[in-house]
């Protein structure tokens, strides 16, 4: 399996297994300083939280893949004009995800779908956040809990597509 | 009396962190403060508390915080008694601010409204203005100052919301979303269940329940 995994990645085919290794790492990109505090560089809590209509938090499968990938994906979520700039990775290991009681699944984006992401996969919530209305408190905690275990790694130079910060571990 | 033989290496001011670094004081320190604080009062031209009236009358004309006076006030606990009822007549009469003030609170909640669609890059909209509207109300009118001190951060949501996180003295914590009609809150401190509010109307009572865990 493995071999022709590796081949079939030569040609821009992935596959990836549906399940997750308790170790994996699991990145989210960040894109705007109000995701961070700039005293102590720590996430914030609005980093994890979905869109209207979702429960969904997009994620990368790290181990799959490189910081590099991981960040020329996300730079195509990236709007100078409107100070939405790439700053770094934030990662997770996925036993942190399921400690702080919620679920992780693997959803790749493919072809017609653009652009694809082989190693996409959502962070299930199991609250779908609408305009205007506080989440509850149990969701507020359980976000708070994910954000706490959650390593920020900056990007020293978020204008090049090579990853410039430290080793993600 | 001025204490000649006496040398205290600069006091470094850094008004955007609030602190002093104090780096080195030469010739036995405690024995020279003390000499001080026996020694000399306000009004003396020692050049130390020369320096000390001109970084509080700094800091006062450029309205910092007082989180300067408290850090000089523990650091000169043997400075004369003058110092000590000076550093005293400021707090009392507010000439600096405590912690965090309602006009920065209000500040930073209105620059959240220059957030655009899509500001998280992950489909997150602007601030709702009656969500800010009711953020402004919650802790500029309903939260005493001293409660505002304890507030650790302050940000918007993705879905258009504010959170607002307090830390209290006994290290619990205090989350609250303020949405546009309501506000949800959990309390979590150590050795106790956690607590939570969901769809709580925004008024002076429950902002005073709200209080009595700070």
């Amino acid at each position: 399996m493995k071999v022709l995994s590796n081949i079939f990645s030569k040609f821009g085919f992935y596959f990836l297994p549906k399940t997750f290794g308790e170790s994996e790492k699991i990145v989210r990109g960040v894109f705007s300083p109000m995701n961070i505090n700039p005293k102590t560089n720590k996430l914030k809590a609005n980093m994890f939280k979905p869109p209207i209509g979702s429960d969904e938090i997009s994620v990368n499968r790290l181990s799959f893949t490189t910081p590099e990938y991981c960040k020329i994906s996300n730079k195509k979520s990236e709007n100078l004009d409107n100070n939405r700039i790439f700053y770094g990775l934030a990662l997770l290991l996925v036993e942190e995800i399921l400690e702080s009681k919620v679920n992780i699944v693997y959803s790749p984006i493919r072809w017609p779908k653009s652009p694809s992401n082989p190693f996409h996969a959502d962070i299930k919530l199991g609250f779908y956040a609408e305009k205007g209305k506080p989440l509850p408190g149990e969701y507020q905690l359980v976000i708070n809990k994910l954000t706490s275990k959650a390593r920020f790694y900056k990007d020293t130079n978020p204008g090049t597509d090579n990853w410039d910060g430290d080793l993600i571990i | 009396m001025v204490i000649s033989d006496f040398s205290l290496q600069e006091y470094k001011i850094i008004p955007e962190n609030y602190q002093i670094r104090r780096d080195r004081l030469l010739n036995s320190q405690n024995s020279n403060w003390l000499k001080l604080g026996k020694s000399s009062n306000f009004d003396d031209d020692s050049e130390i508390l020369h320096d000390f009236k001109k970084s509080l009358d700094y800091f006062h004309a450029s309205n910092h915080r007082i989180k300067f006076v408290h850090a000089l006030h523990e650091l000169n606990e043997t400075i004369s008694e003058n110092l000590d009822s000076y550093l005293e007549e400021c707090i009392s009469n507010q000439q600096f601010s405590i912690g965090i003030d309602k006009r920065v609170i209000t500040k930073q909640i209105l620059s959240f409204k220059a957030l655009n669609n899509n500001w998280d890059g992950y489909g997150a909209i602007p601030l709702e203005l009656d969500s800010a509207a009711n953020a402004i109300m919650l802790l500029t009118n309903f939260f005493s100052e001293s409660a505002l001190r304890f507030i650790d951060e302050l940000y918007p949501n993705p879905q258009g919301t504010i959170s607002v996180i307090f830390n209290n003295s006994t290290n619990g914590t205090i989350s609250i979303e303020i949405g546009n009609d309501f506000m949800s809150y959990y309390v979590e401190e150590k050795g106790k269940q956690t607590l939570f509010f969901n769809e709580i109307t925004i008024n002076l009572k429950e902002a005073r329940f709200i209080e009595s865990f700070i």
